[in-house]
Order: C-alpha cells, then structure tokens, then sequence
C-alpha cells in the first residue's frame, strides 16, 4: 500500500476503476508524500488538496454507482505556473503577479478535468518560462530529485522534479525552447514537445506564442499517450491549433522493429557534448544497431545561428507580450495614490525578475526601428532556413538523434550571473521550437556521480508516433520507468 | 549599442524601471547578449541557402489548417452579466480577494 506512489498514471486510474483503491485513499497518500518530500525540492507554488479531495470524492461516487469514466480517472496532474486553472493563483513565478487568480480554465486544463483528472496544484518554474534551470523563480529554486544540491533544469522544473521525485505520475509543462526536454533530461523522466499547434495555447501566459508548446511529462510512455491523447486536438480559441483528430497508441516491439525506422545521428552536436554525455548517448545509438534499426549518421548546420536566431525572436515576443503586465489588467494590490500613469507602470514593472527585465529590454532593442532588419527580420530569415534544412533531412530520416542536454546538471548557483552561459545550454532543443517540428527527450542513463543524461528523439511534424515507438523500444530495453531516486 | 543614455531610453521605451546603480551592470550583460546576436552578420543569406528548394517541401499541415470563424465575424450581442464599480468579485471566484483601489464604488487609476 505504501509504494502506491510509484505507480504510473495509468496504473493508478486501473486500480481506482477496479475499485482496489478508492481516489480518496490514493489523494491522501499523495499528499502526505508531498508534505514530506517537497520541502526538499520545491516543486509546487500553490496546492489544491481540499478541492483535488473534494472531486475524488466525486469519482468514487461514479465508480461505486457504475457511471461512465474518464481514461485519466483519479491521476492528480501537477500544473506548470504559467498555465490558468479557474480559483488558483497563475504566478508564472513571478513577484507581479503573485496575487493574480486565473478566472478561467485553459483549454488543457477543461480537457484534462473532463476525463476525471485531478489538478493536484501549481508547479514552480523559471520566472515567465525564462531560463533553463529553475533557479530564476520568486519561489526559490527547484532542486535536482537525484541530488538537491543540483539544479532541476528549466523552466518547466518543478513539473519534472515532481514526477521525477514520486509525488505525482504526471505533469504538464510547457516548452519554448526546451522547457519541457531540459528539465526532463535532468530529471530522468520523459518529457515531450509535440508539434506546434497541436495542443492549444488558449489560457497560457505567452512568453513567445510562435514558438511555445504544452507538454506532457510522466514516468512512463504510456503516460505520455494517455494525456496527449486528451489535450491535442482542434481549438477554437486558439486559432494556430491544428484542425485534426490525433489517436496516438503504445506498438509492440516486434512492430516497431517492422517499421524499420531511419534513424539519423546528428553526430557534430553529440560530439560537442560532455564527454559523459557523448558517451551514454553513443551507447544507446549501439543499442539501436543491435537491433537492426537503420542508423546513419549526419549533421545540422547553422546550429549557433539558430541560437542567436531563437535568442532575437525569443525576446522580441517577449518584450510584447509582457506589455500587459502593467498591474491595471493584471497584478497585485498597489496603490495608485502619487504616480501618473506611466510612472506607475514603470515601477509596478520593476517587479519584474532582473532576467525578465533584461529580455524585455533585449526585445525591445532587437524590434527597434533602427535594428529591425539586422536582428529579427535576419533572424526570421535564418529560422526559414533551419526549417528548410529539417525538411530535407526529413526526406532521408524518419527521427533525428541527439542529446537533449550538452552538459549534466550543474551546481545551483553555478551559472546564476552568466546569462549568454545559460542561453548557451538551449543550442540542441531550441531547433525543434524554431522549426515547430516535435521533440521527446527520455532518460539515456547517468553519470559516474549518479547525475542523469537525456537523449532527445525529433521527428517531422506531426510524427509524433515515430517518436513514442522509439521511446517504447528504449523504454522495454533499459526499463528507465523504473529509475528512481532515493529520496 | 549601449552607454547609459541607451538604457535609459529602452527602459522608457519597456516601460521599466532600472534604479541607476543597476545600469552598468545591465549595460554590460546586454552588451554581451547583443554581441552574441551580432554573430548573425558572419551568417550571409543567399539565394542557395534561402530558397533551398531541391527538396520539395510539402507540409502537413497545409491540410490541417482551417479557420472555423470568418475575420470580420462578430459574436451574437448576447446580454452579459452586468458590470458595475460595485460589482463583487467574490460572486464569481471562491476566496477572498480584496482591491485596495476600490473605494466609494469607484476604481481608482494613476493620474493621466
């Protein structure tokens, strides 16, 4: 009964539906793991026990009376911050808008909560999305589950430190230039980046809408299946959503091996990794062979453009869409008494993190009449051109390999006032953000100080298929849902 | 880019505000950040790598997109709750939000 956390999302829903336990009993259990591991990592800004205990009252009473069920019934989902759910805070982790209560539901959210999800509460994260290590959130920073003296990876941290940690199954994140895979690679959990457009943004505090995705993160592949098949699909408040059914499913081994997938190993950025990064990702590509996959290798050109590139277009949306945080619309209780309008804009903004500020800044320079055409228009151009060049690989590969990370974990506190030394860490999974192609990173072992490594699977657009059977194949072979950390 | 009268002026342009010990060191980390960006004048745009059509792209999602509402549709004028200055929040989201702006029915705003 103790180890009941460890079970998968999917196991916990069999069970709750076979009535061997009740979701009241497994909310409990959830929580009193919660209580006692989170001060550790500090994964959640807000909690919702009362109400996530009140709604599993409610699935108990449909199981007992036989009622039709939800494919999600009873799995308590973590939320990432920048994601609105009716009644709780949305901070974004951020001081302005740490008294700011969503008023309505993103449409992920209304998905979820209609297949008998539990919205367990409000994941920390970096400061708006911006940063790749947690650590730049009002909260304090997430800590590594492997090791708390490490960071988590960013910005979708305390949504993988929390199902890697074994307080949750599942969790949403969202990823604008690898948000989601980052701190999935660091957290040795699965983390996925689908398609652009095919999970509507509608109720996501926009950082940068042409590039940013929901997400899913879990422990298992099943997971992932289960809740992309719940919040991808056609949108009408979001008008990028894609108007197509998606109906993604677990193969077996013997018909992923039939499919005989090229896979192509973009072997400049695995060898420009850390040496013990190279080294577990090199090992897994020997597993692919071992196997009879179709391996070749090939490389990407322009990568540091493409970080510049992202880094420009990034900022630029940023500095527009953060112009509405002016504390009229949004914000916290200040009074206006002694400042003309633009003088209390001004200094409610200064709330703002000094990242934060700095991108708007660097936005608000890259989209200035005087530099247009240098930074954002070149850097449109450029992100033509990755797309182009991942169009053609696509011709001869049905998935690229890489790492998802270039370096372990690091220390926190490490790189906290290098920002272009934490931009640098974006280089492999800004290209799927530029390109909206989708991307999945899953765990690829760890490091001789036990610090865990991702290896990260692209696809073509709307492939995500081809990436879930790789992940199966890896995820039968090594076991990974097994993986966790002693804490 | 950038001396001290450029921050200046972008932090009017961001509506932010940088206390002016905080300018040199945000001059600086700027400065590097836009550096990096400069690295984009190495990178020439070409007629070979711009229209690199030798493959022919065809998207999926060519097929995928369509927009269910036309531009210039307007929503039904469907009467809306009413929404006065004594208008209680509270109605409608379950916890205790009070504004210190309000005050006499009114919401108070910075000068104009």
């Amino acid at each position: 009964m103790s180890d009941l956390y460890k079970l998968s999302g999917y196991e916990v829903s069999q069970k709750i539906k076979n009535q061997e336990i009740s979701a009241e009993e497994y909310i409990n259990l959830i929580y009193e793991r919660i209580t006692k591991i989170d001060k550790q990592i500090n994964s959640f800004i807000s909690k919702n026990f009362e109400s996530t205990l009140l709604k599993a009252k409610q699935i108990d009473k449909k199981v007992k009376n036989n009622e039709k069920t939800g494919r999600l019934l009873g799995i308590p989902i973590g939320i990432k911050d920048n994601i609105s759910v009716l009644g709780l805070k949305t901070t974004c982790a951020s001081k302005i808008l740490k008294e700011y209560v969503s008023p309505y539901n993103a449409t992920v959210i209304d998905l979820l909560e209609k297949q008998d999800a539990l919205i367990i509460g409000k994941m920390n994260m970096d400061e708006f999305g911006m940063g790749s290590s947690s650590e730049l959130s009002h909260y304090g920073a997430v800590h590594n589950p492997w090791n708390i003296e490490y960071v988590a990876g960013g910005s979708s941290g305390g949504s993988a430190a929390v199902v890697s940690s074994l307080q949750v199954p599942v969790a949403l994140g969202s990823d604008t230039g690898g948000s989601i895979r980052c701190p999935s690679s660091f957290c040795s959990v699965i983390g996925m980046k689908p398609t652009y457009g095919t999970v509507s943004r509608y109720g996501l505090v926009s950082y940068s809408n042409s590039l940013e995705q929901i997400g899913p993160i879990a422990r298992t592949v099943y997971d992932i299946v289960l809740i992309l098949n719940t919040i991808c699909g056609h949108d009408l408040s979001d008008d990028t959503s894609i108007n197509k059914q998606f109906d993604f499913t677990i193969n077996s081994i013997d018909n992923i091996l039939s499919k005989n997938y090229k896979i192509g190993i973009i072997s400049n950025l695995i060898d420009s990794s850390e040496n013990q990064v190279a080294r577990a990702i090199n090992k897994k590509i020997e597993k692919l062979k071992d196997y009879g996959f179709n391996v070749q290798e090939t490389s990407i050109n322009y990568s540091d453009f493409a970080l510049a590139a992202y880094y420009i277009i990034a900022t630029a949306e940023a500095s527009s869409n953060l112009s509405r945080f002016d504390n009229i619309r949004y914000g916290f209780d200040f009074s206006p008494e002694g400042y003309e309008w633009n003088s209390y804009s001004s200094h409610v903004r200064s709330n703002f993190g000094e990242e934060v500020k700095r991108r708007i800044l660097v936005g608000s320079f890259v989209l200035s009449a005087g530099y247009y055409g240098k930074y954002y228009l070149k850097a449109q151009k450029i992100r033509n051109i990755i797309k182009n060049e991942f169009n053609k690989l696509f011709k001869l590969f049905d998935i690229l390999l890489l790492p998802t990370m270039p370096i372990l974990p690091f220390k926190i506190g490490e790189k906290g006032s290098k920002p272009l030394e934490l931009y640098n860490l974006d280089i492999y999974t800004i290209l799927a953000n530029l390109s909206g192609i989708p991307a999945i990173s899953i765990p690829a072992g760890f490091s001789k100080d036990g610090l865990p490594i991702g290896l990260q699977l692209l696809s073509n657009e709307l492939n995500e298929q081809k990436l879930l059977d790789v992940a199966t194949f890896f995820e039968k072979d090594d076991k990974f849902n097994e993986w966790n950390p002693k804490i | 880019m950038s001396d001290y009268y450029d921050i200046k002026k972008l932090c009017v342009l961001s509506r932010l505000e940088i206390d002016d010990s905080e300018i040199q060191q945000t001059d600086d980390k700027i400065k590097e950040i836009i550096t990096f960006f400069n690295k984009l004048d190495e990178f020439e745009i070409n007629e070979d790598n711009q229209n690199n059509q030798d493959v022919v792209i065809t998207s999926n999602w060519s097929n995928c997109l369509k927009l269910e509402k036309k531009m210039n549709d307007l929503r039904d004028d469907v009467p809306q709750k009413k929404l006065d200055a004594n208008y209680d929040i509270k109605e409608d989201i379950p916890f205790d939000l009070k504004l210190h702006n309000k005050k006499n029915g009114y919401v108070i705003g910075p000068r104009i």
